[in-house]
């Protein structure tokens, strides 16, 4: 089982990087974001201070719901997706390798935003580096369980695809403003009780989601 | 004294719009149900002449 | 194979006249039996629906969230009709609420919205609602609206307590019930128990309706091909 799930994982990055279809559009849109938001950001420092997590999240949902969107829709597209549910696969297995796949992308994502966000902020990251890792560790797995099964439910509807993706955004409300908090706070030099109370929020949505997606995923995946 | 009695009155309005809106389906579903109804009575008209006309070939 | 959907709504009366005088007693104790609130004065009784509301349009995922994971496991379409039902009044509850919730803040605060907890949490709820009704208006085969409606509203169910939780530490505010009289909290029960009972009716109706609706559209499409 675990095989299969490296299979899967190493079949979808080898074609990534061969066909460069996804992730190259992500980044872009992804820097795009940071350039049009900090054009705007014309703040003192302290008041960047506090907006900054929020544009950064934003950013990273917009720009990572790209790829995880695609991550699915390109099977569908090849045709691969038929050849992939007649293998003896677990779902739980094609979920949780879809997910790391996505989760992969939202990290390499992050570590192109994260720096820029704080660059364009003129806000000092490697004095942060430690809380930014954990933030993004723990909002990472959640985006992209969401984001994964959703996509999955999106791709085999069709051209209502578009429309589930506009589900995602509402349903990841608590994560983005947990992440966007603990930014915030971290930049701030806030690691306190509430700092924690937020990492632990970030940590219990993706327990719940990441579990949700393991047991709902077969029923999205139908046809 | 204006704001709640216009805030009881959207409440209310809003509700009864629904019932409305459920009502208005209700009609256009028995116009449908009728209509297959007399659809389905002709199949029937139409089925037992067919028999008919076979057992007088018989 | 007996279909309860074939069964024609007939409405009997008693119980819309029940219900109906649940409603009429529970608008004269809203309007006239609860004592006017010292601060906002009228307006307050905008409390004695707003209340109810919120609490319809939280239940109304819950039970959609229900019949969906029903619908999953027994894969009987009748699961998805009553999602179906609660969804379409659970949205108007939340809408509603949305509503009434506004025009106390504007009273209240002087503003027609502010993003504290309760509001926010309501609003989320709403986009929630409507993305969901949205992608299933969007399906044309039962069976895979029903799916995909059960696979979101579970995943917007288990999201609202985190959103509940996110919106309260957001703001640093623990929202406390206002001191209430008596006869207020009676009001207010007796509020609530009346609109739950007059939306879980509807919903009710509804669902007939729907599975009605439903049937009529597969004779039809049955029809036209034989012909």
């Amino acid at each position: 089982m675990t095989a299969h799930y490296w299979w899967i994982i190493h079949k979808d990055l080898v074609s990534e990087f061969r066909a460069r279809r996804v992730w190259p559009a992500m980044l872009l849109l992804g820097i795009v974001v940071a350039l049009v938001f900090s054009m705007q950001m014309d703040l003192l420092p302290h008041q960047k201070q506090r907006i900054v997590g929020g544009l950064l999240w934003l950013a990273v949902f917009f720009a990572g719901m790209t790829a995880v969107d695609r991550s699915f829709a390109a099977e569908h597209e090849d045709g691969c997706w038929q050849g992939l549910k007649m293998l003896p696969l677990s779902t739980s297995t094609l979920f949780l390798a879809k997910l790391t796949v996505n989760l992969l992308a939202l990290w390499a994502l992050q570590i192109l935003l994260v720096p820029l966000f704080f660059g364009l902020s003129e806000l000092p990251l490697l004095a942060h580096a430690r809380e930014m890792l954990l933030i993004s560790a723990l909002a990472s797995p959640g985006m992209a369980a969401v984001g994964s099964l959703v996509s999955a439910l999106a791709a085999g509807s069709g051209r209502s695809g578009s429309l589930l993706v506009l589900v995602v955004l509402p349903l990841l409300i608590p994560l983005v403003l947990a992440a966007a908090e603990c930014t915030r706070l971290a930049v701030q030099g806030q690691i306190d009780g509430t700092w924690w109370r937020w990492i632990q929020l970030l940590g219990a949505f993706d327990i719940i989601f990441v579990t949700a997606g393991l047991l709902l995923f077969e029923y999205a995946i139908e046809d | 004294m204006v704001t709640f009695a216009a805030t009881y009155a959207l409440v209310w309005l809003a509700l009864a719009g629904y019932v409305g809106w459920m009502s208005s389906r209700q009609r256009r579903l028995i116009e449908q149900f009728a209509r297959l109804q007399k659809q389905f009575s002709e199949v029937e008209v139409s089925e037992s002449e067919e028999h008919l006309s076979l057992r007088k070939a018989a | 194979m007996q279909d309860k959907t074939s069964r024609v709504p007939v409405m009997s009366f008693s119980v819309p006249l029940l219900i109906g005088g649940l409603l009429a007693a529970a608008v004269w104790m809203a309007c006239l039996y609860a004592p006017t609130e010292a601060t906002m004065g009228h307006t307050q009784r905008i409390v004695y629906l707003h209340v109810p509301l919120a609490w319809l349009g939280l239940l109304g995922m819950l039970v959609m969230a229900v019949c969906g994971a029903g619908y999953l496991i027994r894969r009987n379409l009748v699961w998805d009709h009553w999602c179906q039902a609660a969804g379409e009044a659970g949205w108007l509850c939340s809408t509603l609420t949305l509503a009434t919730g506004s025009i106390w803040a504007h009273e209240a605060w002087g503003t027609w919205w502010e993003w504290d907890p309760r509001l926010t949490t309501a609003f989320i709820l709403w986009v929630i609602y409507s993305g969901i009704l949205l992608v299933r208006s969007s399906q044309d085969d039962p069976h895979r609206r029903a799916r995909v409606g059960a696979v979101l509203v579970i995943l917007g169910t288990l999201d609202i307590p985190l959103v509940v939780m996110a919106t309260r530490w957001f703001r640093g505010l623990h929202p406390v019930s206002p001191e209430m009289a008596p006869a207020m909290r009676l009001t207010l029960l007796i509020c609530v128990v009346a609109l739950t009972v007059f939306v879980a009716w509807l919903v009710h109706q509804r669902r007939l309706q729907v599975g009605l609706e439903q049937l009529a559209r597969r004779l039809t499409r049955q029809g036209d091909a034989d012909f």
